[in-house]
């Protein structure tokens, strides 16, 4: 669920792919650049210490080592006042000792310029010729002074360097943690964002193509979950609607099939249907050399039904007989309602005998169940059957000829099958397609004439 | 396409000209050999030493900037002057930067440091020794004749003072001038650069004065070394600064420095 600052649409609707990837990418420019600031922070602290250490720490610890240096001229200077060979060396070390000690180096050290200005006196004392006073063990004492001095003032001057170096590297491991994080905060960012491109643009994406393939190969889509981005939704609605609109197609599509192949009253083949089903397994049996047998049966006493007991009653006749039909029938065996009362039957893989004892059970069942009306009336129901052995011949034929037994049948009493004889070359032209008519609704055709 | 080809050489024959004739005219303070009354004149005189160092930082700065230097050793205190009236570029004098002297010219980064100390005879010096004890500095000094080289700015601050401390000041236009007045008794202290005094000094003299009290760099009497320059030539300044840069960098200053002087003074 969206936070209740979004905008209400972004909250119900969906988010705009465009705006919720530019607000990501705007929140996530703020936080980088917050911390790029405070990485700016640690890399100005070092700029500025460094700058600091060229411009000023190292011009110091030079100015204190060139300083120790004329702290130790000056010492050497005064052994020189103390050991000179001639007066006039002695004047030149002193000369020199005075403008060492002159020096604005020493002057600025407040140390360095007493000991300095001590050893001056001292060593002008020492250098008047007139002097008689042993100097050795104050001059040692000097001496060594000005030795520590130096040491000092070095160290002094290193200590500057290693202070601010120290304070550099304290700097930079605080940039590198800092540094550290920064990078830790890109890695989330983008693993966040890959995770979400996956999560809300590659997933749906992908669910997208397999609902469009499930459409292409006919199967049923699953339903796709609530998308996140609206521009993802749109789009999966539309498949949705696509997948809608093709079922409808597809249902009626199926209907259509049904009712152009389908008998809707006894839910049996249509005729059509049944004659180019049967058309084509003659032809396979023909092909492969193999028994089909075909068969036409008419109800009995349909007519009188009809005309006692209404058309209703006989519309429930023949959908009891079909029931019974279906019953009987092996699933290998076809049948339609050819018309009327009538239906017409193929045995495939079935030779005559056989189809003999199908169809006389057929009869058997359907005599024995009758048809109970609603006043206790029990109908009684039969059926006569025509059998005829395919053979060679076309399916037209075969069905003339079983409708030449069917007659048979009727004539020898009703509710029995008779087998019409094996077609002759005369009787049976190959090349008839004249096939026999179905009766008209209701009674038995006229031209038939059964009895 | 020849056309075009012929305009740019003469493009970079007048430029190139141009560079080549910088020209400069350098001013460097001259120094007379010290002679005490009576006495030789020093053998080696150590007194123009600064005079060849400086003359040594004037050729290697001309070098660096690719300028063709005119040399000439007027007096300290001709030398601001010539500048300011254009007759020179750049004013070797060891010179130390106040706000009176920025007034008029420019300066350089800094080439050395000075500190200013007062000289004199040691029996002179006992007879103005401070009532009060203690050593005897440019502060405590009254009634005494004070001699310093004319426009430097020793002389500078005893004028300022002189009226405070009851101080005659006497000016001379060398150090060696200011050394040659203690020796005449026309003046009983000199208050001179320390450098300036001790390469002035004769070690071999029998009598020579001695440096009197610490060395200062107070009121403006040490501190660093420029050259003058023009006020109105900033490029100049500039190019003469990175020109000193570059010889620090590469060491060329303090060999340059360890030619001439025994010890460290920068």
């Amino acid at each position: 669920m969206a936070p209740r600052f979004f905008p209400e649409r972004w909250r119900n609707g969906g988010w705009p792919a465009g705006k919720a990837f530019a607000f990501i990418g705007g929140v996530f420019g703020s936080i980088f650049l917050a911390l790029l600031i405070w990485l700016a922070a640690d890399q100005r602290v070092v700029l500025e210490r460094s700058q600091r250490l060229l411009d000023k720490t190292v011009p110091s610890t030079l100015e204190q080592f060139r300083l120790a240096r004329n702290v130790e001229q000056l010492r050497l200077e005064g052994e020189r006042v103390l050991s000179g060979p001639t007066p006039v060396a002695r004047q030149q070390a002193l000369f020199i000792v005075s403008l060492l000690a002159s020096h604005p180096a020493l002057l600025a050290d407040a140390r360095a310029a007493a000991l300095a200005h001590e050893v001056e006196a001292f060593l002008a004392r020492a250098a008047r010729a007139d002097s008689k006073v042993d100097d050795s063990a104050e001059w040692a004492t000097l001496s060594n002074r000005l030795s520590l001095l130096a040491d000092d003032v070095s160290i002094d001057g290193v200590n500057l360097a290693t202070d601010d170096l120290r304070q550099m590297a304290a700097t930079m491991a605080s940039s590198r943690v800092r540094l550290a994080i920064v990078l830790a905060v890109v890695a989330a960012f983008v693993g966040a964002i890959l995770f979400l491109i996956h999560r809300y643009l590659i997933r749906p994406l992908q669910a997208m193509d397999e609902a469009l393939s499930a459409l292409r190969s006919g199967q049923a889509s699953k339903p796709f979950a609530t998308a996140l981005m609206r521009e993802i939704g749109a789009v999966e609605g539309a498949i949705g609607e696509l997948r809608e609109a093709m079922h409808e197609k597809e249902q009626a599509a199926r209907q259509l099939l049904l009712l152009a192949t389908i008998d809707d009253l006894t839910g049996m083949f249509n005729r059509r249907h049944f004659m180019a089903l049967a058309d084509e397994e003659i032809k396979r049996a023909q092909r492969y050399d193999r028994p089909i047998c075909v068969a036409m049966a008419d109800l009995d006493f349909f007519k009188q039904i009809n005309d006692n007991y209404g058309h209703a009653v006989g519309d429930l006749v023949l959908q009891s007989v079909a029931q019974v039909i279906e019953k009987t029938l092996r699933q290998s065996d076809w049948v339609c309602r050819y018309g009327g009362e009538e239906f017409a039957f193929l045995f495939p893989e079935t030779g005559v005998e056989e189809a003999h004892r199908l169809a006389d059970r057929l009869c058997q069942r359907v005599a024995r169940n009758p048809l109970e009306l609603a006043n206790d009336v029990c109908l009684p129901i039969t059926l006569s059957l025509g059998l005829a052995d395919v053979g060679s011949a076309s399916l037209a034929a075969a069905l003339r000829r079983a409708d030449t037994a069917l007659y048979e049948a009727k004539r020898q009493g009703r509710n029995r099958v008779a087998i019409a004889p094996l077609a002759t070359a005369a009787a049976d032209p190959a090349s008839s397609s004249v096939e026999p008519q179905p009766p008209a609704a209701g009674p038995d055709p006229p031209a038939r004439s059964r009895p | 396409m020849a056309r075009t080809l012929r305009a740019l050489c003469c493009a970079a024959a007048i430029w190139a000209g141009g560079a080549n004739a910088l020209e400069l005219h350098v001013a460097i303070a001259r120094s007379t050999v010290l002679q005490a009354p009576g006495e030789a004149p020093a053998k080696s005189s150590r007194v123009s030493l600064l005079v060849d160092f400086n003359l040594a930082v004037a050729r290697e700065t001309c070098r660096r900037i690719s300028a063709r230097c005119v040399f000439s050793y007027p007096d300290f205190a001709a030398i601001i002057p010539g500048i300011e009236s254009r007759l020179f570029q750049l004013g070797f004098g060891s010179y130390l930067r106040t706000p009176e002297r920025e007034a008029r010219v420019a300066f350089s980064d800094a080439l050395w440091r000075s500190s200013s100390r007062l000289l004199a005879f040691t029996p002179v010096a006992a007879r103005f020794a401070a009532p009060a004890g203690g050593e005897l500095t440019v502060e405590k000094l009254r009634d005494a004749r004070v001699v310093s080289i004319s426009d430097s700015q020793q002389y500078a601050y005893l004028q300022s003072v002189a009226a405070s401390q009851n101080l005659q000041v006497v000016g001379r236009s060398t150090t060696s001038a200011c050394l040659e007045a203690l020796y005449g008794e026309q003046a009983d202290f000199a208050l001179l650069s320390v450098l300036g005094a001790f390469l002035a000094l004769d070690p071999t003299a029998s009598r020579t004065p001695s440096f009197i009290g610490p060395g200062t760099v107070a009121h403006g009497l040490g501190g660093s070394v420029h050259i003058a320059l023009p006020r109105d030539d900033e490029k100049l300044r500039q190019t003469v600064n990175a020109a000193l840069a570059a010889m620090h960098r590469d060491g060329s200053y303090q060999r340059l420095w360890r030619r001439y002087f025994p010890y460290d003074f920068y």
